[in-house]
């Protein structure tokens, strides 16, 4: 983040009294910067925090303001000092932080604190830092701990009201919720609301916010759907309360052994605080009359590349699914599977050898002699569509069963997963700390698990979301919900072997060395 | 003398527009100048090959356009068709380039329209073949596009710039000379129109290198210009590359700079050039054989414009469309039930920011014309000052009108927003008002005035009505200006604000072509209504008038 430091302390003419106007720009700077760049991790999360700012993508409605305004920056940098000022603490981000907002301190000011450039990244991680302190300094209360007793929980769930705070933008997810909504309402008397919002890091953002504004309990929160960045973002504010996932009773039937991505969610351990809801794995469709025998691995589809020349591709990476593909392929490729689940180092070469012998073959006979490539997955549909291209890529398997109910894609496609496994992830449930109504979340959460509601998500004429149940441990009656729920023509099933996606330093080195490699 | 009723008008005009751009080149300097990164930048792979693609698809589209914008001026007015060809090139001008760049790639592509009119009973193709008719690595695409919207937009500007050039005269002169229409026109008329346009014609050259609109669909892929490289910068969450995306800026501002001084040098060689071939005593009578081929190549190419409109209509209705079916399957109405609501709920919206920018830009222009009409030089340099907004890369100034509406604290209200729509819309109401004001024979208010009418009186009893026409103009093209703007309103609107543009472009970002080309129509109509009102109000209103200028 260059801008705001050199900014940040900008001589604010005639403004003669120390005030926080300074740290207003800093913090506006940095979130227009942010903002620009989608970034959504914990930095952002924290500055809209403390400025109290509506996010980009929110239509939250603010009560009263009508114009977005920085008062709430004001507001939190005077908690964040008086709190650090509470414990005492005499380091580098406090003097950051009294030195950005321009006001008198308290301790004898020292004369090698940090100098003006670093400050905005000091400003951050201070702020940071004096969140965790409060959560941290917060004493054990007993409604943090996770109550043992099913039927406790069960009795204390009926009457409440769950606000499950859930991504709004499919209209068939929302008519999934409303008729989960109506399940609960009906079997254990307790208020669904489903808060749409635009994007789940808005969520999180206000728990962070409501944190920073003192209120442990009573959040507006109770319950998230969320998965990666996001979940590290508030596991390591420690503002996710539990662990409680493997105790609600239907956690007994997740497929927690043969889809590691249920334990580990982007290589951070869930250590119990999110409830597998979802998975995704990696997934070919192609027009089946042009691929009488699908290949399913990567031997046969590079044989089937060279004799069809100029009909696959795969978006262009660093597009969110041409850097899945490499990974996929790099996954199945290479001789040290587990090597990928550590950061990359000075063997990347050697690791990823086997991937370019494979691409150099491959492009020579692709789409465009490969030298171009689709932007974007959705692009890769169109051209699927339109017919110049027989593969497109997802992480949704039931994407091309989707695109074909819409008339986006017309009928013979096929699909498949590389028999040695898809690259997989899966997206979670989680409790906040502070959520009003814990009892019902979780056993909201134990309902959207349970076999039932599972098989109507899997149905894509509900939804079409893969479940995360192992079908092995369920009844022959539930086991029949899943065998109707209706699934498309193209959509594959599941995958024999879930593969957990590499550390995030292999797709950066890789998406980084594929661009030295074919941009000629 | 009594007191002028303009006071400030200038001030507060150039205000409006150049704080917003001081501050946007000041932010640019100062967080670009990054020798680390400029180090990186220059170590991406490909990198010359992007500032290459760059400068020469920007360079030879706007030389392209250009000559035939004047070509089709000339065969228009010599051939008494002048205005059937603004009526021919509304629906292209009125279409975003957005639109353009979609709808060109649903047409070239191999599995393109073009394609399957002719397949498979002519061709033999059932598959699209595998050819890069589109994103070809010459940027050959990328030209096309960008000569069918820039020809359209020049012609827009030569014939506002034709209102103070004699033209009848001069061409009659050369006629009475013997010179052919043709000759004439371009020996008498053309340099004179040609002097007028030239800050558009470099605002044009600036667009073309740095827009990512349409080279992102048609541009080269691998890599991209380097209008376009930086933008996936911009869009990249990693800071460092990020930091290369503001240094990268630097250098494209840097690298328009040097285009224009060469622009410039290119301008002086071709007039030394011309003035032979205009003083070397041919009379080009014979032109029938020209005027023909000349004709052929500009209906070719609207031609190639139209059916990107009729593709972009096709594909906003069309279900599945597999090659080489020539029109899309399944059912048109029920698409268009679906997806027509929320683009027309956006519309009240769009309309709205568009008419509060036209008018707040004429409340602007018009005194500040009115204070400047007498002096020439006053009057050039404040276009150019207008139009220097237009001459940055628009990423790196619109960073710095982010920081400074942040700092008022009015990111993200109606004001913020109109605002940032003025500062892209007053160089071209200025560039069309301040002339056609200053064009007005100085006599009429002069007699006006001893017949004892006052300054006011005078106004809106003489000037008003002969601007009348150039108004109408000005506020269409306002109009369209602020319809068509994306970044601005994503960036001043704090992305809380919604208009038919920023719909459009999450929509094709999405990957939904059907949604992005429902918008795209929208977007096309929208100042195609304008343009439509603005030419046949003002031909209503002056109908018994020979000469109020159009």
């Amino acid at each position: 983040m260059r801008s705001p430091r050199r900014c940040a302390p900008r001589d604010d003419g005639g403004t003669a009294s120390p005030s926080l106007r300074g740290c207003e720009a800093a913090v506006a700077i940095s979130i227009r910067l942010a903002e620009s760049v989608y970034l959504r991790d914990r930095h952002v999360a924290a500055l809209l925090t403390i400025t109290g700012r509506p996010r980009r993508c929110a239509p939250r409605d603010d009560g009263g303001t009508a114009s977005p305004s920085l008062r709430g920056c004001e507001a939190a940098v005077a908690i964040s000092i008086r709190l650090a000022e509470s414990v005492y603490l005499r380091d580098r981000h406090v003097a950051a932080l009294l030195t950005i907002t321009g006001r008198p301190r308290r301790f004898a000011p020292r004369d090698d604190g940090p100098q003006l450039p670093a400050l905005a990244r000091h400003f951050i991680v201070g702020l940071i830092l004096c969140a965790g302190l409060a959560a941290a300094a917060e004493p054990d209360t007993g409604s943090n701990t996770v109550p043992a007793d099913w039927a406790q929980i069960q009795s204390d769930a009926s009457g409440q009201t769950v606000y499950f705070n859930a991504w709004g933008g499919d209209p068939s997810i929302n008519r999934y919720l409303a008729w989960a909504a109506e399940e609960l309402r009906a079997q254990h008397d307790l208020r669904l609301v489903h808060v749409k919002v635009t994007d789940v890091a808005e969520a999180v953002s206000r728990i962070m916010a409501e944190k920073a504004a003192g209120r442990d309990e009573g959040g507006s929160v109770d319950l998230l759907w969320i998965n990666g960045e996001n979940f590290a973002a508030l596991k390591r504010a420690n503002l996710l309360w539990g662990p409680w996932a493997e105790r609600v009773p239907h956690a007994a039937l997740i497929d927690w052994q043969d889809n590691p991505t249920t334990r580990i969610d982007m290589t951070l351990p869930t250590e119990g605080f999110e409830l597998p809801w979802g998975t995704a794995a990696f997934t070919l469709f192609y027009h089946e009359p042009h691929v009488p025998v699908p290949p399913h691995d990567p031997a046969a589809l590079l044989a089937w590349i060279e004799q069809h020349p100029g009909r696959f591709s795969y978006p262009q990476p660093p597009a969110f699914l041409g850097s899945a593909f490499l990974k996929q392929l790099l996954l199945l490729l290479t001789d040290e599977r587990e090597r990928l689940l550590k950061p990359a180092g000075d063997d990347f070469a050697d690791v990823a050898e086997p991937l370019w012998q494979w691409l150099d073959r491959a492009h020579a006979a692709m789409w465009r002699g490969g030298r171009l490539f689709p932007p974007s997955g959705p692009a890769q549909r169109e051209l699927l569509a339109v017919g110049e291209l027989d593969w497109m890529m997802s992480y949704n398997p039931s994407e091309a069963s989707r695109a074909i109910r819409q008339q986006e894609l017309h009928e013979t496609i096929g699909a498949l997963h590389f028999s040695g496994g898809a690259l997989a992830n899966t997206h979670f449930l989680a409790i906040p700390a502070n959520a009003s109504a814990k009892a019902g979340a979780m056993v909201t959460a134990n309902f959207l698990v349970s076999p039932r509601a599972q098989a109507q998500k899997a149905d894509e004429r509900h939804w079409g979301d893969p479940t995360v149940l192992d079908m092995s441990r369920l009844a022959t009656t539930e086991r029949a919900l899943f065998d109707s729920a209706s699934t498309g023509a193209a959509t594959p099933p599941a995958p024999d072997q879930f593969l957990p996606e590499p550390h995030p330093s292999w797709t950066t080195r890789l998406e980084a060395a594929w661009l030295r490699r074919y941009v000629r | 003398m009594t007191r002028r009723w303009y006071p400030g008008s200038r001030g507060l005009l150039l205000a409006v527009s150049g704080l917003p751009a001081l501050a946007g080149l000041a932010a640019a300097l100062w967080v670009g100048a990054d020798i680390d990164a400029l180090r990186r930048v220059l170590a991406t792979p490909g990198i010359e090959l992007s500032m290459a693609s760059a400068l020469w698809s920007g360079a030879i589209a706007t030389a392209i356009a250009l000559f035939l914008a004047h070509i089709a001026m000339a065969l228009a007015a010599t051939g008494g068709w002048r205005r059937s060809l603004n009526n021919l090139a509304l629906p292209l001008l009125a279409m975003p380039h957005l639109a353009v760049g979609i709808g060109l790639v649903l047409v070239l592509a191999p599995s393109g329209l073009l394609l399957r009119l002719v397949s498979p009973w002519a061709s033999g193709l059932t598959l699209p073949p595998d050819w890069q008719t589109v994103q070809d690595p010459f940027g050959l695409s990328l030209i096309a596009g960008l000569v069918i919207k820039e020809t359209c937009f020049l012609l827009l500007v030569l014939h506002a710039a034709l209102s103070q050039v004699p033209a009848e005269r001069l061409l009659q002169q050369a006629r009475s000379l013997g010179y052919g229409r043709i000759k004439g026109w371009f020996v008498a008329v053309a340099p004179l129109l040609q002097r007028q346009i030239r800050l558009p014609l470099a605002a044009v050259l600036v667009f073309g290198m740095t827009n990512v609109e349409l080279a992102i669909p048609l541009g080269p892929g691998l890599p991209p210009t380097f209008a376009v490289l930086l933008w996936q910068w911009f869009t990249d969450p990693d800071p460092q590359i990020h930091a290369q995306a503001y240094t990268g800026t630097l250098l494209l501002f840097a690298m328009t700079l040097l285009v224009l001084g060469g622009a410039a040098a290119c301008g002086a060689a071709v007039r030394r050039v011309s003035q032979h071939w205009a003083t070397g005593g041919a009379r080009g009578v014979r032109e029938r054989g020209l005027r023909y081929g000349l004709s052929g190549l500009l209906a070719a190419l609207w031609a190639l414009g139209m059916l990107a409109v009729v593709a972009i209509i096709l594909r906003s209705a069309s279900g599945t469309w597999r090659f080489p079916a020539v029109l899309p399957s399944g059912d048109v109405l029920s698409a268009w039930r679906v997806l027509a609501p929320p683009a027309l709920d956006i519309a009240p919206q769009t309309v709205m920011f568009a008419i509060a920018t036209a008018v707040a830009g004429l409340l602007l222009v018009l005194p500040a014309a009115e204070s400047v009409h007498r002096n020439t030089d006053a009057r050039r340099l404040i276009g150019a000052l207008l139009f220097l907004p237009l001459l940055l890369p628009q990423m790196t100034f619109l960073f710095g009108v982010q920081v400074l509406l942040t700092r008022l604290r009015i990111d993200g209200t109606f004001v913020a927003v109109l605002w940032s729509h003025l500062i892209f819309a007053l160089p071209y109401l200025w560039s069309l008002v301040a002339p056609a004001r200053a064009a007005i024979d100085l006599r009429f208010a002069d007699v006006a005035r001893t017949l004892g009418a006052s300054r006011q009186r005078t106004w809106w009893r003489i000037t008003a009505p002969l601007l009348a026409r150039t108004g109408l103009v000005a506020f269409a093209l306002a109009f369209s200006v602020s319809v068509a703007l994306y970044l601005p309103t994503l960036f001043a609107g704090a992305g809380r604000v919604a208009t038919a543009a920023t719909e459009a472009a999450a929509a094709a970002a999405s990957g939904s072509l059907r949604l992005a080309s429902m918008h795209a129509i929208l977007l096309s109509v929208l100042p195609f209504f304008a343009f439509a009102i603005a030419y046949t109000g003002g031909a209503l209103l002056f109908r018994q008038r020979r000469g109020v200028p159009r």
